[in-house]
C-alpha cells in the first residue's frame, strides 16, 4: 500500500519576490508502506525541501502531497498527517523540549489528548524500542547525542506514527552515536515495520535501504537499490557525491587488473569476492 | 611560536552539586604550522579544551599561553596574543547577525579598531579564501545564502581577523561531499601558504586521518593518544575504548584481514589502501 504519494510536486521559495527559488521541480515519488528510502544529494538538490512536503511543514506550490491517502494541502488532514509521520532533525538539541526524557517522549500524545494511562504505556514503549528505559528519568542535557537522537525518535514512536522522516540524523554525531541512531532505525525498520525516509551525506548509511533516491537541483535524476545506484562511480561524483568506501576500493582494483564483480558495495562483499580470488 | 597548554585542570559548576572535572591535567604544546586534529566522544572534553586556547575558559587550575604570553591575564600583550587564536564554532551560521555579508566579515575587523580601508581589504581576502565573489555577495543578506554559503560567510568572518591559529570545531558537519572537500581543501591551503596552525575538532575519522599530521584523542578529560595518524589509527583498542571508531580504511582493511588476506592494514588513503590490498593478493599466488 502506498503511504507516500507525491505527484508533479514544485516548490517554489519567496514565491513573487525577486529571490523566488524553485527548490523542487515536478517531484514524482511514491513510498510504499514499510518501505526504506534513502535519499541522497548534494546540499541545495531539495532533499529536506521534500521532507518537509511528508508532514506538511511545507505545502506545495503546485501539485499534490499525500499521506495516506490525505492531500497534504487541506487543513483538515493536518492532524492525522503529523501523527502518521514523525520527524527527526540534524540537531538533536533544537528537538528537545521537555526536562525530563519520559515528559518529552509524552509531549506529543498529551497534545493528541490521549488519556495518561495510555501515555506511561506509550513512553514504556517506545523508551523499549529505541533502547532507553534506564533514562526513562534523566534530564535531557545528561544524554549524549546519539541517546538525545533516540530521545527524539521514541517521541515520534509515541505518537503511533507509522513512517520516521530522518533529516541528516548523525551529522552531529560522534561514531558511537553514529552507530547507535543507524541500529535504532534498521531496528525499528525491520523488527517494527516503519516505514523509514532517510537523508543522509554518508553513503554508507544509505546502503542500509531498500530504495536509493537521488536529487539534483530540485528533480529525482535517479533511483534504484544501493547496489544499482552505488555501483555507477562515476555518474555520482559528477553529481558531487560520493560511493561507500568499498565499492571505491573495487573499482580502483579492476582498474589495475583484478577481476571483480559488479556488485560490491559493502566491506563485506569485497572481502567474500577477494578472498574467493584464485 | 606556539600555543602552550600548561598542566590545565577545568572543572564545570566548581563548588556546586553539579560539580564536574572535564578536563585533569592536560599538557599541550601546538607549534605554528602544525595540522593537529582532535577527537574524542561526545563529552570527552575536547570542546572544553579548545575554549581554552583563546581563552573562552579560563583554566581552574594551570595556564595557556599563546606565543608565550599568558592569555588569562589582564595586559594589552595578552590581548594581542589571544586575537592570534581564531576560533570558529559549530554551526558558525547560527552566529551570523548583520544586514549584510559585508557587515558580518567586517564586524571582527572593525572590533580591531582597522581603518575602513584596511577593513575592506581583510572582507575581500576572506571573501575570496572561502570562494564568495565580493562584488556579488557583499551587500546580500547573509540570511538569504543557502546553508553552505552560510557557512561560508561565518568562516571568513574568523579569517578576517587573521588569526596565526585557527580552531575550528566540526566545520563541515552537515555539509555535503563536495562542499566539505572544497573547505577542507581551503583550509589546507591557508594552512601552508601562510603557515597557520590548524587545530581541527571532528567527528569524521576519514577527515581527520587525511588532513593531520598529529591526532590527538581525548577520553575523560584527558589526552590518550598523541601521535602521527597511522600510529594512532593503528591503537585500535585504545581507539574503541575512547568511544571512537577508525577510519573507513582502516575498517576495510581489518576486514579483509579477518577474512584470511593477509593485508597491511596502517594505510590511511585510498591509494595506499589498494596497494596494500594488490601487494597481499600477489604475495598470495
Amino acid at each position: 500500500m502506498e503511504l507516500i504519494q507525491v505527484e508533479h510536486l514544485s516548490h517554489l521559495y519567496h514565491k513573487d519576490m525577486d529571490h523566488e527559488y524553485k527548490a523542487l521541480d515536478d517531484i514524482n515519488l511514491t513510498v510504499q508502506e514499510g518501505e526504506f528510502v534513502a535519499i541522497i544529494g548534494t546540499n541545495g538538490s531539495g532533499k529536506s525541501t521534500l521532507a518537509k512536503h511528508f508532514n506538511a511543514l511545507l505545502l506545495p506550490t503546485s501539485g499534490i502531497c499525500r499521506v495516506a491517502g490525505m492531500e497534504t494541502s487541506s487543513e483538515a488532514n493536518l492532524w492525522k498527517i503529523r501523527q502518521h509521520i514523525g520527524m527527526v532533525f540534524q540537531n538533536p538539541d533544537n528537538q528537545i523540549v521537555a526536562t525530563l526524557v519520559e515528559e518529552d517522549i509524552a509531549f506529543g500524545p498529551e497534545n493528541l489528548g490521549v488519556p495518561s494511562e495510555e501515555i506511561k504505556k506509550r513512553v514504556t514503549e517506545a523508551l523499549q524500542v529505541v533502547g532507553m528505559e534506564k533514562y526513562r528519568k534523566f534530564a535531557p542535557h545528561l544524554l549524549s547525542g546519539g541517546q538525545k537522537q533516540r530521545v527524539a525518535i521514541a517521541g515520534a514512536l509515541a505518537m503511533h506514527t507509522r513512517c520516521l522522516v530522518l533529516d541528516e540524523p548523525t551529522a552531529m554525531l560522534d561514531p558511537i552515536g553514529r552507530a547507535e541512531v543507524m541500529a535504532t532505525v534498521k531496528n525499528l525498520h525491520e523488527e517494527a515495520g516503519i516505514t523509514i525516509i532517510y537523508i543522509t551525506h554518508f553513503m554508507e548509511e544509505a546502503v542500509m535501504a531498500d530504495r536509493v533516491v537521488v536529487m539534483k537541483e530540485g528533480q529525482i535524476c535517479d533511483q534504484g537499490t544501493p547496489t544499482e545506484i552505488f555501483t555507477q562511480v562515476e555518474k555520482l561524483k559528477k553529481l558531487g557525491l560520493e560511493v561507500p568506501l568499498a565499492t571505491e576500493v573495487a573499482a580502483k582494483l579492476r582498474e589495475r587488473g583484478i577481476s571483480l564483480p559488479p556488485y560490491i558495495i559493502t566491506n563485506e562483499e569485497l572481502a567474500v569476492c577477494l578472498c574467493q580470488l584464485k | 611560536m606556539s600555543i602552550e597548554v600548561k598542566n590545565i585542570t577545568y572543572t564545570y559548576m566548581a563548588k556546586t552539586p553539579f560539580e564536574r572535572v572535564a578536563l585533569k591535567n592536560i599538557d599541550l604544546t601546538i607549534e605554528q604550522g602544525e595540522f593537529v586534529a582532535i577527537i574524542g566522544h561526545t563529552g570527552s572534553g575536547k570542546s572544553t579544551l579548545v575554549q581554552h586556547l583563546n581563552a573562552l575558559l579560563t583554566p581552574t587550575i594551570g595556564s595557556v599561553l599563546v606565543d608565550g604570553n599568558d592569555i588569562n591575564t589582564k595586559n594589552e600583550a595578552a590581548k594581542t596574543a589571544r586575537r592570534k587564536v581564531g576560533m570558529v564554532f559549530q554551526y558558525p551560521e547560527h552566529q551570523l547577525f548583520e544586514e549584510t555579508v559585508y557587515e558580518d566579515i567586517a564586524f571582527g575587523p572593525h572590533n580591531m579598531g582597522l581603518s575602513e580601508e584596511l577593513v575592506e581589504n581583510h572582507v575581500k581576502k576572506a571573501m575570496e579564501f572561502v570562494n564568495l565573489d565580493f562584488a556579488e555577495y557583499k551587500d546580500r543578506s547573509p540570511f538569504q545564502l543557502s546553508g553552505g554559503q552560510m557557512r561560508r560567510v561565518a568562516i571568513a568572518g574568523v579569517i578576517a581577523l587573521n588569526p596565526q591559529y585557527l580552531i575550528l570545531d566540526e566545520p563541515t558537519a552537515g555539509l555535503d561531499p563536495v562542499g566539505r572537500k572544497d573547505l577542507f581543501k581551503k583550509i589546507q591551503q591557508i594552512h601552508k601558504k601562510e603557515k597557520i596552525a590548524i587545530v581541527l575538532v571532528s567527528h569524521n575519522m576519514d577527515d581527520v586521518a587525511a588532513l593531520a599530521d598529529r591526532i590527538i584523542v581525548m577520553n575523560h578529560g584527558e589526552i590518550t593518544i598523541d601521535a602521527k595518524p597511522k600510529q594512532a589509527f593503528s591503537q585500535i583498542e585504545k581507539i574503541t575504548e575512547a568511544g571512537l571508531a577508525v577510519p573507513h580504511m582502516t575498517a576495510l582493511l581489518e576486514q579483509l584481514k579477518q577474512k584470511g588476506l593477509a593485508v597491511d592494514t596502517t594505510p590511511l588513503t585510498l591509494s595506499a589502501g589498494v596497494d596494500s590490498i594488490l601487494a597481499a593478493i600477489r604475495r598470495r599466488k
